[in-house]
């Protein structure tokens, strides 16, 4: 239960009490009622109350895992409060979970430790006799509630660890479960189970474990589709200013199936709406005319498809890569795979034979490999007419929106592709080797860029190769756009240095990679071997080692919120030693992720854990106060700013709500304001901002100031279940010492829900902030308006508007009532008819937690509200 | 001593502006800005100068080429166009624009970028050198002149390396930027989320929450930053309001004449909107479309025109706030129009041009320049030298980003000796300052 890592197991911290006693047998004893008195108690065992308790887990949730079964299977059918009389035990437990824990709360409160020496004859009596041996982990996790509620936790052990990689032994990370905790909520949207805790404290191998199960499932799937996307940015023809098909229709005889689907889906609404307004409607959803519901349908039919076939062929690429990776396919296939992910929506129009089994024509989500059969290399000239069965596929590198969004011109001649290439799949920058000024004159006289001896020969002998295997394709993406025959333009056709069968420019170096010839059957030739020079270029890639080392970098910016560091180029800059220390230990590690990726048959998984150990993703502290390693490890660690859709998960993850309105599909954070937020269209912006500015500052106190009182509103609304106040009840009185170690022990789980910490410091500061909006409050009431002072309302919300009496703004607070969901028994709205003032559990039934005279609850909306704006919400 | 303990030295000394990371927290009322604004249009893609305002008409042989070929085919019909005292190519809407915004005008021919690559052009041009890590000249006037505004750099794109001075903002849609003004009101009901006094006690809580997290002195760097420009947006936030005095009633639209995706406008007016209200210092501006290494002139005659449309857009936008507000925003205008490099002097197979590292750059402000053109090209487009009276010579210095870059910064009021010390720049043999 210990957060501090290594863990001590439970054994090794739970005194052993009773070891030496002589345990009484309590097999052969049978319950024959609920007053039977067995007395002999025996000599009582200390115990001590010395647990170390876990933060990762609220006494609630505690509550629950280990007293709930026990005291539902074996304590409740004396103890049930439908049981108990008049004169019947002091423990009295509500039927509900819930409930019970304030019973229980209550009890030990009042009774200390008897809560454990009645059930084992430990030193009380206890009518229904022993029913757990005192050494059992039962008694033992009843002891650890005990300990929970009279010694509240003022900070839990939660201490990091130092990295052990070279160059970072002077880096703190966080712990295991922080580390767990991180990565819940990145990967999976979702707060970490005490077992995920446990397992990861243990060793690293657990936390190791806990983190690669975290790799799979829908919220990974999100993660790594957004983090390839701000890589490749092929969604700009969903999100940016040019649609998917429009942009493929370029060339438009090249799909003839292109607007099959689309076409049709509109051509049926507008026959439909034609229908309907000739018989006198107009299509809606609840349209008295049958005829007019149809025509609503098929609209909203048409909308789908033409939206879901934008995104299908927009997300081809991050499709390839979710489908490797879930597959757990080797991560060398994104270049390698002769296959394309197509869904429904674009496997009619592109494919239409390659898929043996049944489909939902409107599932988007069902996402197969597929071939790019329905292709013409010119007008009525079919791919298969030009010799083959689909057009060739090889991962990424041949994805029609790839090329598009990487397109080429006839003087570049695919080095901008080759270019990306290099930089995306191998992490080699080009354009950086060309950080110095160039001679004018020889940019003015070289016409071939790719002859030796010039000073451009240096990067092109690296481009123009790789520029030539993707001979096949044209500049925007077409498969031998020449009439079926090679993509070269018509002018170089018509010159002198064309030869009849060439794929590529004569006076450009031959097509390759890395000193190695794409193999030819005559020079410039066709691609022998293969069907397409990319599908050999793949297979030279990933052989390559620094596609390992690559990989990593493709990565680096979704795992750790940056580019990788560059190799400073000044050395006259103050801070060169400084910069070119960190880039050398940073070329370390991934050096030493690339040789474990390929050790692991290019398992993407193994390498983001290997990244998600490392102190560039757990750093928090620092061991030296020294200023040049500060300066060397500026940009490590905690305090990466969340992304829109990362924030939106966070919020889902630690509120269990989303900030949405009713109407919306995504979250504020991914519509209203995304763009302000940090987010991308993948056109126009395409970078992220990495430090927080006015705007987004707005952003999150908006969202702050919108949620918090609805979200405590829900919390305590009568019936609903608890994730964030989970020690409190809108009866707790701060005034009081049992209240106030309630308010601070549900200060700790906010702590650890919604920061990530433990701090005693942070714990009292906010028991401060709760005690002096309470105060200001209780001071307001008892010098009400009509003395004088400040009016208050009993309720969460109130506004002037609906005051006669009163018409001063300023009194004003607002608080949304809205029922998350309308399907969970719980009915979330007011009822202001037919209260009866006088009676408050009448009160209660009509108006639920938004009725709160005690001033209990407005405290925790500034609580919440000060910890949603906090950096270290903003941030992981 | 290190960049960052040099800041921090600085700042301590008072020899810097309070106004970036490195500095203290703003708290203090910040009043609003009303000294020059700087604006910066980075026509994206490398511009064709030749047909813009270094205009040329004659032929030029290319390398390896038989024959003579024209530099640019407008020259077949038309002849070179001057007006207020700069020549101009007859090319896209160039006319109306030199001939309604030349007097404001100061073009610097002959920028030599020194490469022809992207990225290492656009770092070259706009920030004085090829290496990373330099600050554009927004971000240093946004450091130096706008401490404790919320919006101090607006940048919608381009080259916007800030160096840890400051952070810069992207602000695009003026629908939704009114629920960002004010936080505290609902968009419905009640008047408001929290009462003053309830807020006053929040406030003074994040306060004391920010002071004990950046007194954690093992905190790594990277989330003690973070903390810093948490509160330091903050800080500026309230500020956000003056917006709705500024915000306009119809948007600038963001589609050009052909109905095709030209945010230009929009950037502009925004940004301008917010100059007007006092809470930002620069911005940057982006305008698409230049890289026509196809069907060059057709392409780049659209990008030239929308160009011109975003120039007069500015100044006509500028001048309607200044009658509705009082603000001066024509008079405290700077601009500044650059480019990555420009196009070589001839087409190529495909009817388009491709990359030439000598370009030009344009400044503008009300009322002008002490000239209207600094340097030459020769008629095939080459650099010519300039000598100290910034006449050509053929012994004389070709103009470099860094010579631009120390002109914008003496411009906008940077160049002062903190950032010289932190960001020198090689500007040897010229020195332009005399120009603005």
């Amino acid at each position: 239960m210990a957060l501090k890592g290594p863990m001590k197991t439970k054994k090794e911290f739970i005194p052993m009490r009773v070891l030496h006693k002589p345990l009484m047998v309590l097999l052969g004893l049978t319950l024959l009622g609920c007053a039977q008195d067995f007395g002999d108690v025996g000599d009582p065992v200390d115990l001590e109350l010395d647990r170390t308790l876990s933060c990762s887990e609220t006494d609630a949730e505690f509550f629950s895992r280990a007293v709930w079964p026990t005291l539902a299977g074996t304590c409740s059918s004396c103890h049930a409060a439908s049981q108990v009389g008049s004169d019947g035990p002091a423990l009295v437990l509500s039927s509900s979970e819930a409930d019970a824990y304030q019973d229980v709360r209550q009890y030990i409160a009042e009774h200390g430790d008897t809560f454990v020496r009645k059930p084992t004859l430990n030193g009380a009596g206890h009518d229904g006799g022993r029913l757990l041996e005192v050494d059992s982990d039962q008694a033992d996790d009843f002891l650890e509630m005990v300990q929970r509620v009279t010694q509240p936790i003022e900070a839990c052990e939660d201490e990091g660890v130092v990295a052990r990689e070279l160059g970072f032994d002077d880096v703190v990370n966080i712990s295991a479960s922080r580390t767990v905790r991180k990565s819940a909520i990145l990967m999976q949207g979702r707060m970490p189970t005490s077992e995920e805790v446990t397992t990861a404290q243990q060793s690293d191998v657990g936390l190791r474990t806990v983190l690669r199960s975290y790799l799979n499932g829908p919220v990974f799937e999100s993660w790594l589709k957004n983090s390839a996307n701000d890589r490749l940015l092929t969604r700009k023809y969903f999100t940016g200013q040019t649609e998917a098909q429009e942009a493929l229709a370029a060339d438009w005889y090249l799909y003839p199936g292109l607007f099959d689907r689309t076409g049709a889906a509109f051509d049926a609404a507008e026959a439909a709406e034609l229908s309907c307004v000739s018989g006198g409607g107009q299509p809606a959803q609840d349209a008295s005319e049958p005829a007019c519901q149809v025509a609503w349908q098929k609209r909203q039919l048409a909308n789908v498809t033409y939206t879901e076939t934008q995104r299908a062929i927009a997300e081809e690429p991050l499709e390839l890569i979710r489908y490797v990776v879930t597959q757990d396919r080797p991560y060398s296939e994104i270049l390698t795979a002769n296959y394309r992910m197509m869904n429904p929506f674009t496997y009619e129009i592109f494919d239409g034979e390659s898929w043996t089994s049944a489909y939902d024509r409107f599932n988007a989500e069902d996402w197969r490999p597929g071939q790019l059969r329905r292709y013409q290399v010119a007008w009525n000239q079919t791919i298969q007419s030009a010799g083959y069965d689909a057009v060739p596929a090889a991962g990424l590198l041949s994805s029609p929106v790839f090329l598009l969004r990487y397109p080429s011109t006839d003087t570049n001649r695919n080095r901008a592709r080759s270019r990306w290439t290099y930089y995306y799949f191998l992490g080699v920058d080009i354009e950086r080797l060309a950080v110095r000024a160039m001679d004018a004159e020889e940019l003015k006289n070289v016409t071939n860029p790719g002859a030796e001896g010039t000073s451009c020969f240096g990067c092109h002998q690296l481009l123009d190769p790789v520029a030539g295997a993707f001979q096949s394709w044209g500049n925007d993406s077409q498969f031998l756009a020449r009439n079926g025959q090679d993509s070269l333009p018509s002018v170089y056709v018509a010159g002198d240095e064309y030869h009849d069968g060439d794929q590529w420019y004569r006076e450009q170096l031959a097509p390759g990679f890395n000193g190695v010839d794409l193999p030819v059957s005559a020079p410039f030739g066709p691609v022998s071997g293969y069907n397409d020079g990319l599908q050999w270029l793949g297979e030279q890639l990933v052989a390559d080692p620094r596609f390992a080392t690559g990989t990593a970098k493709f990565w680096f910016p979704g795992v750790f919120g940056r580019e990788p560091l560059l190799a400073p180029s000044e050395p006259s800059d103050a801070d060169y030693a400084a910069r070119l220390q960190a880039y050398q230990d940073e070329q370390a590690l991934i050096a030493t992720w690339g040789e474990n990726f390929i050790a692991s048959g290019f398992d993407l998984k193994t390498l983001l854990v290997d990244m998600m150990m490392s102190p560039l993703y757990r750093g928090e502290q620092l061991t030296t106060a020294d200023s040049h390693r500060q300066q060397v490890l500026s940009d490590l660690g905690l305090g990466r700013l969340l992304s829109p859709e990362q924030l939106d998960r966070k919020l889902t993850a630690v509120l269990d709500v989303d900030w949405k309105r009713d109407w919306q599909n995504d979250g504020q954070l991914l519509e209203d304001y995304y763009m302000f937020y940090g987010g991308i269209d993948s056109d126009g912006i395409t970078e992220r901002p990495e430090a927080m500015n006015s705007l987004m500052y707005s952003v999150v106190d908006r969202m702050a100031n919108e949620l918090a009182c609805e979200v405590v509103l829900q919390e305590f609304w009568p019936g609903m279940p608890r994730v964030l106040f989970t020690d409190v009840t809108m009866d707790t009185d701060p005034t009081t010492e049992a209240g106030e170690a309630s308010i601070r022990q549900t200060i700790n789980n906010l702590l650890w829900r919604l920061w990530g910490v433990s701090d005693a410091e942070e714990q009292e500061a906010l028991w401060q902030l709760y005690k002096a909006i309470y105060d200001q409050r209780i001071a307001w009431r008892e010098d009400d308006d009509s003395n004088g002072g400040t009016y208050v309302s009993d309720f969460l919300g109130y506004s002037v508007q609906w005051d006669d009496y009163r018409d001063d703004e300023q009194l004003d607070e607002n608080c949304e009532v809205r029922d998350y969901d309308s399907n969970d028994g719980v009915d979330v709205s007011l009822n202001w008819d037919g209260i009866v003032w006088q009676d408050p559990e009448n009160v209660r039934a009509h108006l639920g937690s938004y009725y709160n005279p005690q001033q209990s609850l407005r405290p925790w909306v500034a609580v919440l509200t000060v910890m949603l704006t906090d950096i270290q919400f903003v941030t992981e | 001593m290190q960049r960052r303990e040099l800041l921090k030295a600085m700042v301590a000394a008072g020899m810097l502006p309070s106004a970036g990371l490195l500095s203290a927290p703003a708290r203090a009322e910040v009043t609003r800005y009303e000294g020059p604004v700087y604006l910066v249009l980075f026509a994206s893609g490398g511009w064709d100068v030749t047909s813009f305002c270094d205009p040329k008409d004659g032929l030029i042989q290319p390398s390896g080429s038989g024959s003579a070929v024209r530099i640019n085919n407008w020259s077949a019909s038309e002849p070179i166009q001057s007006a207020h005292g700069i020549d101009y190519a007859p090319f896209a809407d160039n006319a109306s624009l030199f001939t309604n915004h030349g007097n404001k005008m100061l073009v610097l021919n002959g920028l030599d970028a020194q490469t022809n690559a992207h990225s290492a052009g656009v770092r070259h041009v706009f920030s004085g050198r090829f290496a990373d890590g330099y600050p554009a000249v927004t971000a240093l006037a946004a450091a130096q002149h706008g401490a404790g505004l919320p919006l101090a750099f607006l940048s919608n794109g381009g080259y916007r390396e800030t160096a840890g001075l400051t952070s810069f903002s992207l602000m695009q849609d003026p629908s939704t930027l009114g629920n960002l003004v004010n936080t505290n009101e609902p968009q419905w009901g009640a008047h408001q989320y929290h009462r003053p006094e309830s807020l006053g006690l929040m406030d003074q809580y994040r306060q004391a929450r920010m002071d004990r997290l950046q007194a954690r002195a093992t905190l790594t760097r990277r989330l003690s930053q973070a903390s810093e420009y948490m509160e330091n947006s903050a800080a500026g936030r309230d500020q956000l309001k003056t917006l709705n005095q500024y915000l306009p009633e119809t948007s600038a639209p963001t589609v050009d004449a052909d109905g095709n995706w030209f945010p230009l406008l929009r950037q502009i007016q925004l940004s301008l909107v917010s100059m007007a209200a006092g809470l930002t210092v620069a911005a940057d501006v982006v305008h698409w479309g230049f890289d026509t290494h196809a069907n060059h002139d057709s392409e780049h005659r659209v990008a030239l025109r929308n160009l011109a449309a975003g120039v007069d857009y500015l100044w006509q936008e500028a001048a309607n706030l200044d009658s509705a507000h009082g603000t001066n925003l024509t008079g405290r205008l700077r601009v500044v129009i650059a480019s990555d490099f420009s196009r070589t002097p001839w087409y190529n197979d495909g009817a388009g041009k491709d990359h030439w590292p000598i370009g030009s750059a344009v400044l503008m402000q009300n009322g002008g320049f002490s000239r209207a053109v600094v340097g030459q090209t020769t008629a095939t487009h080459d650099a010519l030298g300039l000598d100290p009276n910034l006449e050509a010579s053929e012994t004389g210095t070709i103009l470099t980003p860094a010579h631009f870059q120390t002109l914008l910064r003496h411009w906008s009021g940077t160049n002062t000796s903190a950032y010289q010390q932190l960001f020198p720049l090689d500007d040897s043999g010229l020195d332009l300052r005399a120009l603005v």
